[in-house]
């Protein structure tokens, strides 16, 4: 087959590298998996509303999550949550993190293993909370491809 | 072709994979990207404009960095990711009184410049109103086409 670059994002894209926690002992190469980014863009979402991306290409666990705020000024009341499920059921994987002036950047201060593991075909759930502004944003979720 | 690591690091840095953004909805497998990171090299001087030039290939910013590599004082220093343009991309991240060694996070990275073309130069505004402004300034970011 010949050369791409379209063939070799998608084969990258496709071959992410496994990797695994690890107890004390032996580090074999199996634990040395590269990360990936998934940059999840949202509107100006209503307060107490769930906004659901679904059918994950492969499993993965989530290492670290951040928000960048867009689109003009939000309110210090405004927060976004990663979920595994809408509320009411599932786990909140990470803290609420504020959605407030532009630009800004907010890192969550939480990171609950109950819920960072999602499997194949799973959705992931950004929860809002809207007391003003507006809520335009990127919530960045870091992971690592697990077998 | 034998197999060697050199070479497959080289084809590692040529093609990390992109990532593109998503709305709502299914996860698309180009959406899967690797993030990387660019360490910038910033040396002690005076304030001024630290250009890294020819960007391989296009990316965005998604998060970004300092860390000291000697001790700044207690001086007003800060360092700004910027594009070619002069266009601030995250805000200036001060390094007052922070010591040697110290990791300093950006607080803020502006969408509207957080991408940068193909061959385009990334610019750190350095400045240095005392002590030393030495440090590496680290930028993580996603490949886009």
């Amino acid at each position: 087959m010949a050369y791409s670059v379209a063939g070799s994002q998608a084969w990258g894209q496709t071959h992410n590298a496994n990797s695994a926690a690890l107890a004390a002992g032996a580090i074999p190469v199996a634990s040395l998996g590269n990360k990936g980014v998934l940059a999840l863009g949202f509107g100006d979402i209503a307060d107490a509303t769930d906004v659901e991306y679904t059918l994950l290409p492969f499993k993965i666990r989530v290492l670290d999550v951040w928000t960048v705020k867009t689109v003009g000024a939000g309110n210090a009341g405004n927060t976004v949550t990663l979920r595994t499920a809408a509320a009411g059921a599932g786990t909140a994987v990470t803290s609420a993190m504020v959605l407030n002036a532009d630009a800004s950047v907010t890192r969550t201060t939480v990171i609950d293993d109950a819920g960072t593991d999602f499997g194949a075909t799973a959705s992931l759930f950004l929860r809002f909370a809207k007391l003003g502004g507006v809520n335009n944003g990127i919530v960045y979720v870091e992971y690592f491809r697990v077998a | 072709m034998a197999y060697s690591v050199a070479a497959a690091q080289a084809w590692l840095q040529r093609e990390i994979a992109s990532g593109a953004q998503i709305a709502a909805g299914a996860i698309a497998l180009a959406s899967m990207g690797t993030p990387a990171v660019l360490s910038l090299t910033i040396p002690d001087g005076a304030s001024a404009a630290v250009d890294f030039t020819g960007l391989p290939f296009a990316l965005r910013v998604i998060d970004a960095w300092v860390v000291t590599t000697a001790n700044p004082g207690v001086f007003a220093n800060t360092m700004q990711l910027r594009t070619g343009a002069d266009a601030n991309v995250t805000d200036a991240i001060s390094i007052n009184g922070v010591g040697d060694a110290a990791v300093v996070r950006a607080a803020s990275i502006d969408d509207a410049t957080h991408e940068f073309a193909a061959g385009a130069t990334m610019r750190v505004a350095r400045v240095r109103l005392g002590g030393a402004a030495a440090c590496i300034f680290n930028v993580k970011y996603l490949r886009v086409v």
